[in-house]
């Protein structure tokens, strides 16, 4: 893709984002939404308003926070008509169970404690953790992608990623009780 | 430098954005203080987990399904 006016005139164009996005778009959406169902709908029209909304973007380089701008704004609507967003973690659909304690077992549970902890993040937390440490997106990009400043960004990353650590530290203290 | 402080800068020192003497002073009181250097390995031990516990892929047939669905609404010329 070429920094240009007029990509998103272009079905190609948009097939591109899809191929390069769609994951990322997924990971967001469904770590929002907490439904694979609901992250697929979400993917589905990101992409689709990408190419109504692609004579916005004047910067290819910019492709990715803008998609997941939309992305993020999508999932906002789905929470707004939803209006019974699940606050116990009890009720999160599709939790996965810890599986026989061997080694690469044990990496699997964190990996499934640490998942679950960040679903139970507050909503304002949860998509800043989310691009920043599970995308790997830049500071600066989920700032854009959250339509705040850069330093209410990082407040909210530093304040998931100090939330996690007290989450997955309780439960290791429940344990040994 | 206090642990309330030096809990505040945590994601600073991590995203490499302190001055060169603000760093000095965590790094000082990191080699000092070991409940903020627990805290500190606990935070890199969860950010170097959390790519592969929560990165999500869409399934190959989701993913196809998905992809060809954008292409038919926007072919179509409904949206």
């Amino acid at each position: 893709m070429t920094a240009a006016r007029g990509h998103g005139t272009s079905i190609a164009w948009v097939v591109a984002l899809f191929d390069a996005h769609a994951d990322g778009v997924f990971t967001l959406a469904r770590r929002m939404l907490w439904n694979t169902a609901d992250g697929e709908d979400v993917v589905q029209r990101t992409f689709v308003r990408a190419f109504t909304r692609g004579h916005q973007l004047r910067d290819a380089s910019k492709a990715r926070s803008w998609i997941y701008r939309i992305a993020y704004h999508e999932c906002l609507t789905v929470l707004r008509e939803r209006r019974d967003i699940p606050t116990d973690p009890a009720l999160l659909p599709e939790r996965e169970a810890p599986d026989r304690p061997d080694r690469e077992v044990e990496r699997r549970q964190l990996a499934l404690r640490l998942r679950a902890a960040i679903d139970t993040l507050p909503p304002t937390l949860r998509p800043a953790f989310v691009l920043r440490d599970v995308q790997g997106v830049p500071m600066t990009e989920v700032a854009a992608v959250l339509d705040v400043g850069l330093s209410t960004a990082k407040m909210r990353v530093h304040r998931a990623r100090l939330r996690l650590r007290e989450l997955l530290d309780e439960e290791d203290r429940r344990a040994l009780r | 430098m206090r642990c309330d402080e030096m809990a505040d800068r945590l994601t600073d020192l991590l995203e490499g954005d302190l001055s060169a003497a603000e760093e000095q002073a965590a790094l000082a009181h990191l080699a000092t203080c070991p409940n903020c250097e627990l805290v500190l390995a606990d935070v890199r031990g969860l950010l170097d987990a959390a790519p592969g516990a929560a990165r999500d892929v869409l399934d190959p047939e989701a993913r196809k399904r998905l992809r060809a669905a954008v292409v038919a609404e926007l072919s179509s010329g409904d949206h």
